[in-house]
């Protein structure tokens, strides 16, 4: 993976956060995930395939997306249904940017969204995984990503 | 060919009897098509206008896309998730231009941007499993002047494919492997292993500090831990001439530098070095990948240690015979009480590198030319000899030197030395003046001259200070020399050292 890569999906992320909140997001020091598993309570993951292929999740906790539905959507009571929403927003808005960014001869799949922490999603053994933390409003969410060279 | 016959004369009966013979001959022929079509490797399927595919398929088709229903489906829903949207609304074109009678067939052949395409397969969570490669042609079918259906012909070529990307890659690899491997081989593996050990170490430290989220608040500590972690490795590597490390451990360090001149750092400064950190773990797990197949091979076509132990033989005298040469001496090597076999293998390399020192300070330094031997009524031909002793001792493992050069108080001066040498770099003092080299140069050349060649001087230097890290050696493992100076001038060394 280049830095390219890397800046582009945490960037993705971090204007989603700035544009639909308009408040400051900040990113942690990247690192080398391990092999203990990086998954919140909500999950978006998007699979890539074609000439290189990978894998990148957005992982938050329920109490980040109920405040991210209070200031989106003005609701202060939302069911699981609507944190899936959200969630799986935030991973379509990167689904999207990288469809446009990685062009058409890539195949970013729709964002398949995860309830639960029990397991960690499997990425690919041969190709290293990042995980980037990113803080809005000192609620911690995980981007990892995964793609080939 | 079905064959009609003429009915006979009881007409209705015959028709209906014809009519079932006939029926069952259509089955029968119907089957062994069937049977025929099930056969092929290649999957067979009609496409009508609407791009659905038709019934009439055969088990090939639902093998390779790996789908059991597939009548009805429209073919580019089919290849939706599997191939880019490019490609897909490439293929629309393409078979819409394929139903156009009017069309060549043959030229429409260059649209079919499914000759050759990679399949893919997802798991549960939408992230890539596999691929398979396919290769389609379209054909199309006439009723008439119609088209009434394209066939498409869909062939597995995966086995093809992957073995050229396996080759692609394995010349990719070779090619670097060759490179790292004459980088490698001239290092001790001991001093490899611990390099690998080092490095794994420093880059666990930095993967460390860099998750440590508390680390978070203060970048400039990460950096100056991080900092100091890679310059270990790149002086590791450096200091066994690992080139190719030692390059990647720089670009890291020029990424930690960048960062140094920003006004303020924030965590996505670190993703260049992060990525680094990911390139030095794969060279890493790569140069330990390489040395387990070699030590594979070395395991494989490694000599028996019988084999190892009488190499030293005649690899000493080797020795004896161009040094004798470059020196312009004459000497005998005798080793005919030398047993190889009696060897610990354990202690083959101290040994062999006691010998090979001993051997080439005794030629260089102790034993005369043969007009210098003539000239003191000696056989101008000098004798080297060793022996090992019968392994009376259990533990111990004994072998003789043996020589008849230069007098006898050379030795003296020898044994002096290799105890005051050794007292002198623990004590870290070295007087120049009285440097063992100097020493033996002044007595070789007291009866002639006061000149010293400074090469010379310099030479029988290096050679005892080769001889001091030998002994020295042999010491830490519990080795001892003994010097017996005979009447019949010889000089024999007895070296002793524990088999384990």
């Amino acid at each position: 993976m280049q830095e390219i890569d890397l800046h582009f999906f945490i960037d993705s992320t971090i204007n989603y956060f700035k544009e639909v909140t308009n408040e400051s997001v900040s990113t942690g020091i990247p690192y080398i995930k391990g092999k203990d598993p990086v998954v919140l309570e909500f999950t978006g993951i998007i699979g890539i395939s074609g000439k290189r292929k990978g894998s990148i999740y957005i992982t938050a906790t329920a109490d980040m997306l109920r405040d991210l539905a209070s200031t989106l959507l003005g609701m202060e009571e939302v069911n699981e249904d609507v944190l899936k929403d959200l969630v799986g927003e935030i991973a379509n808005t990167i689904s999207g940017n990288a469809r446009e960014a990685y062009g058409a001869d890539f195949l970013i799949s729709v964002p398949v969204i995860v309830q639960g922490v029990a397991e960690d999603i499997k990425m690919p053994d041969d190709v290293e995984t990042y995980v980037i933390p990113i803080t809005w409003k000192n609620y911690k969410n995980y981007l990892v990503v995964c793609l080939e060279d | 060919m079905l064959e009609y016959k003429k009915p006979p004369k009881n007409e209705g009966l015959n028709l209906e009897n014809e009519v079932a013979r006939l029926r069952a001959a259509l089955e029968q022929k119907g089957n062994e098509n069937s049977q025929i079509f099930s056969l092929l490797e290649e999957g067979i399927f009609l496409l009508n206008e609407q791009f659905s595919v038709h019934s009439i398929l055969n088990p090939a088709v639902k093998k390779i896309f790996e789908n059991d229903t597939l009548e009805g489906i429209n073919f580019l829903e089919l290849l939706e998730n599997h191939i880019p949207a490019k490609l897909i609304n490439d293929t629309r074109e393409y078979l819409n231009l394929l139903f156009k009678a009017d069309l060549d067939e043959q030229i429409l052949d260059e649209l079919n941007r499914l000759e050759q395409v990679e399949f893919y397969f997802n798991d549960a969570m939408g992230v890539w499993k596999s691929s398979k490669y396919l290769s389609f042609r379209f054909k199309r079918l006439f009723k008439g002047k119609n088209i009434s259906y394209v066939v498409g012909i869909v062939q597995d070529i995966s086995c093809i494919k992957h073995l050229e990307k396996k080759v692609n890659q394995a010349e990719k690899e070779s090619r670097k492997q060759m490179e790292w491997m004459i980088n490698i081989l001239h290092i001790k593996p001991q001093l490899l292993q611990e390099f690998i050990n080092v490095t794994d170490d420093e880059i666990k430290k930095i993967d460390q500090t860099l998750r440590d989220p508390s680390n978070t608040e203060d970048p400039a500590f990460v950096l100056t831990k991080v900092r100091k972690s890679i310059k270990n490795v790149r002086n590791n590597a450096a200091f066994l001439d690992l080139q190719f490390f030692e390059e990647k451990a720089k670009i890291f360090q020029e990424k930690i530098n960048g960062l140094n001149e920003k006004e303020s750092i924030t965590g996505s400064d670190f993703v260049p070095i992060v990525l680094q950190l990911g390139e030095l773990k794969k060279t890493l797990q790569d140069i330990k990948e390489l040395i387990k197949r070699l030590n594979y091979l070395k395991s494989t076509l490694r000599t028996t240690r019988r084999y190892e132990a009488s190499l030293i033989i005649r690899a000493l005298s080797d020795v004896v015979t161009n040094l004798s040469h470059d020196y312009d001496k004459r000497i005998r090597f005798i080793y005919k009480k030398f047993n190889s076999n009696h060897i610990p293998y354990q202690r083959i390399s101290i040994i062999k590198e006691f010998l090979f020192t001993l051997t080439s300070y005794t030629i260089a330094h102790v034993i005369e030319k043969p007009e210098e031997r003539r000239a003191i009524n000696l056989d101008p031909v000098a004798t080297i000899e060793v022996e090992t002793t019968p392994p009376t001792k259990k533990n111990v493992f004994e072998f003789k030197f043996r020589h008849d050069g230069r007098v006898i108080r050379m030795e003296r001066l020898l044994e002096k030395i290799m105890d005051e040498t050794l007292n002198h770099h623990k004590m870290g003092s070295y007087d120049k003046a009285s440097r063992p080299g100097t020493e033996i140069m002044r007595l070789f050349f007291l009866s002639d001259s006061d000149y010293v060649e400074r090469e010379e001087q310099i030479h029988a230097d290096k050679i005892l200070h080769d001889f001091h890290i030998a002994h020295k050696k042999l010491k830490k493992k519990g080795g001892r020399i003994k010097i017996t100076f005979t009447t019949e001038r010889y000089i024999e060394y007895t070296i002793s050292i524990p088999k384990r």
